[in-house]
């Protein structure tokens, strides 16, 4: 046993409010010397002292008696004096000593799991879009999988209405009932019915929305060669409904925009508002339009349709990308290497094909 | 650490500030934004952190302005400096309704564990530093947060608080129940913690919350009667522009329609 001094803080009856410094030792027999500069060191037994963590956060260790004209405290606040203490004191005080540790490691222990939940919890959107980011496919597929085609077709009557709204929709007349006699070999034993519309634009263009609904832009009608061109651009936008490109889209779009909302808040509006905008503008990933590019074909195949028109339409559009980018391009990048494979499995193909009772002329003539 | 001395006089009774004379070549640091006025021949100097360190690398100022940030103050502190001859003065002004008071370090062992946002300025050589409430209950429920700031030194210190303030001293043992949110500052060797009202109706109609803050002894505490957040949601409350009631208790035609033209300014 050493009595290495050990710095602390004395409280008791007669001494300031806010206590003054003081050194304290352990003695031989085992009692505590309290000495405050320019006083009489005052002494303790060992048996009459209670000890205990306290103060702010539990870091000082309390040792407290009951004198005789009121209670006393000696407080050892920092962790080296606190040890100096611990490593002197007599036997009989270690347990109490311990114990107080124990009780202030045990806060501690609290606080960090603590800090470790909040920290979890405050990181569980990121860890969200983190998992979504990665498993965006599955999951959209599994959302996919929900959706009725009836519902598709109420979205498809969405994006059919903010069409009009941004140009003019012909949904009757000779061009329409051309599409719809195309689309109709291209599209049996769809779940969908489809609804084939001609808008008045000069844009080299055609999309289709969810739930069946085709447009096709005047200004493809009128540069198409043949009508097996034209049904190869149908079979193309048949096989984005048919495989649900663009529902995928919005689901994944829309996740994403909801999980980034519940971590940033509510940046952007309306959510809901203007994603049936956002329908209308959607860009297909190459895969997508590969997957597209595959399923048109076997459609076109299938119906016995001549697919060198889908070809001849895409050299088309690859040759005219040098002078000014037509707009289905932007929309739907035609890339030197999706025209090469089309270009392969075309010429893997030894059928018969039926030509298309169309008077692609006459129809030109007549578009408005 | 050798610490400036420095006389101080305190002025004006709710909205006070604090006048502090520097002899040459002390020098006081104030929170930035919080200076008042100051004589000919103080240097006033912005530094980066909060001016304890003489020397010290990058990263350790770096350290110190992150610290000063998490407790609410602004990563730079100013250093009044008497670069003159005689003795000057600086003021010091509390930004709202409340009182300042002064801390004598030394004569409480050397550290001050305050309310987060409530240092005003100090000696030069004092350190601001924080100190995390790791008690989570006391974190989450005793009106402090879980970041409070720690004032390590033996010279002056001035911390401003809200309302008017009491300074007590709890013996060894003693134990004060106080209105979370009430607690400025407080001795290291005083026990913080909370405790439940004891009753489920008066925790929901009583108006004081679930909790009391305990302060147990020993040592001195300073409570304030009025937290700025709850000065700032009754003035909230009857702000007209953000849907408070508007209209005084006056009478009804000063209040209701006299009151409505004359009274707005804008």
């Amino acid at each position: 046993m050493t009595d290495r001094p050990f710095a602390g803080r004395l409280f008791g009856p007669g001494l300031p409010g806010a206590g003054m410094n003081a050194t304290g030792c352990w003695t031989e027999s085992g009692a505590l010397r309290v000495s405050t500069p320019g006083a009489q060191p005052a002494e303790f037994q060992a048996e009459a002292l209670e000890i205990a963590a306290a103060g702010f956060n539990d870091a000082g260790l309390r040792i407290s008696w009951e004198g005789p004209d009121g209670a006393g405290t000696f407080m050892v606040e920092s962790e080296v004096e606190r040890s100096a203490c611990a490593a002197s004191a007599p036997s009989g005080l270690n347990t109490r000593i311990a114990a107080a540790s124990g009780q202030r490691s045990r806060l501690e222990r609290h606080f960090r799991v603590g800090w470790l939940l909040l920290a979890l919890f405050l990181s569980l959107p990121l860890i969200g879009i983190g998992a979504f980011l990665l498993q965006a496919d599955r999951i959209t597929d599994w959302a996919v999988a929900h959706i009725s085609p009836r519902h598709e077709a109420r979205l498809g009557d969405l994006v059919l209405a903010q069409t009009r709204l941004q140009m003019k929709i012909i949904d009757r007349g000779q061009a329409v009932d051309a599409l719809s006699s195309i689309g109709s070999k291209l599209t049996s034993g769809s779940p969908h019915s489809y609804r084939w519309f001609v808008a008045d634009r000069p844009d080299l263009n055609a999309f289709a929305a969810p739930g069946g609904v085709v447009v096709v832009f005047s200004g493809l009608l009128r540069s198409a060669g043949s009508a097996e061109e034209l049904a190869g651009v149908l079979a193309h936008e048949v096989a984005h409904a048919e495989l649900r490109h663009s529902l995928r889209g919005l689901i994944k779009s829309l996740g994403l925009r909801a999980l980034v909302m519940l971590v940033i808040g509510d940046a952007s509006g309306g959510v809901f508002a203007d994603a049936a905008t956002r329908l209308t503008e959607l860009r297909f990933s190459r895969e997508a339009e590969r997957e597209a590019d595959d399923e048109g074909l076997r459609r076109l195949v299938a119906a016995r349709i001549d697919p060198h028109g889908m070809l001849r339409f895409y050299e088309k559009l690859a040759g005219e990308k040098r002078l000014a980018p037509p707009a289905i391009l932007s929309t739907h990048p035609a890339s030197g290497e999706r025209l090469t494979r089309l270009r392969r499995e075309v010429a893997g193909l030894t059928q018969t094909w039926i030509a298309l009772p169309i008077d692609l002329e006459a129809l030109q003539k007549n578009i408005p | 650490m050798a610490m400036d001395v420095v006389d101080y006089e305190i002025f004006g009774s709710e909205m006070q500030y604090v006048e502090v004379e520097l002899d040459p070549g002390e020098a006081a640091v104030g929170e930035a934004g919080v200076m008042m006025y100051l004589q000919e021949g103080i240097q006033m100097d912005t530094v980066f952190g909060d001016g304890s360190q003489q020397q010290g690398g990058f990263m350790g100022k770096l350290l110190g302005a992150g610290k000063r940030l998490l407790t609410g103050e602004s990563l730079f502190t100013t250093v009044f400096h008497n670069e003159g001859n005689g003795k000057r003065r600086v003021a010091f002004a509390a930004p709202y309704p409340g009182k300042i008071i002064p801390v004598h370090l030394a004569d409480i062992g050397g550290t001050l564990i305050c309310q987060k946002d409530s240092f005003l300025c100090a000696a030069k050589g004092v350190s601001l530093g924080i100190a995390f409430q790791r008690k989570l209950g006391v974190g989450l429920f005793g009106g402090e947060g879980f970041i409070m700031q720690k004032l390590e030194g033996d010279g002056m210190a001035f911390v401003h608080a809200g309302g008017t303030l009491k300074e007590l001293v709890l013996a060894p043992g003693e134990t004060l129940r106080v209105d979370t949110g009430c607690v400025v500052a407080f001795q290291p060797s005083v026990n913080f913690d909370i405790q439940f009202v004891g009753k489920i109706k008066s925790a929901v109609f009583g108006g004081e919350g679930f909790f009391y803050a305990t302060l147990t002894g020993p040592g001195k505490v300073w409570l304030q009667s009025l937290p700025l957040s709850r000065l700032a949601n009754r003035i909230i409350m009857s702000a007209p522009a953000v849907g408070g009631r508007s209209g005084d208790q006056g009478s009804l035609l000063g209040a209701g329609v006299l009151g409505g033209l004359l009274g707005s300014d804008d």
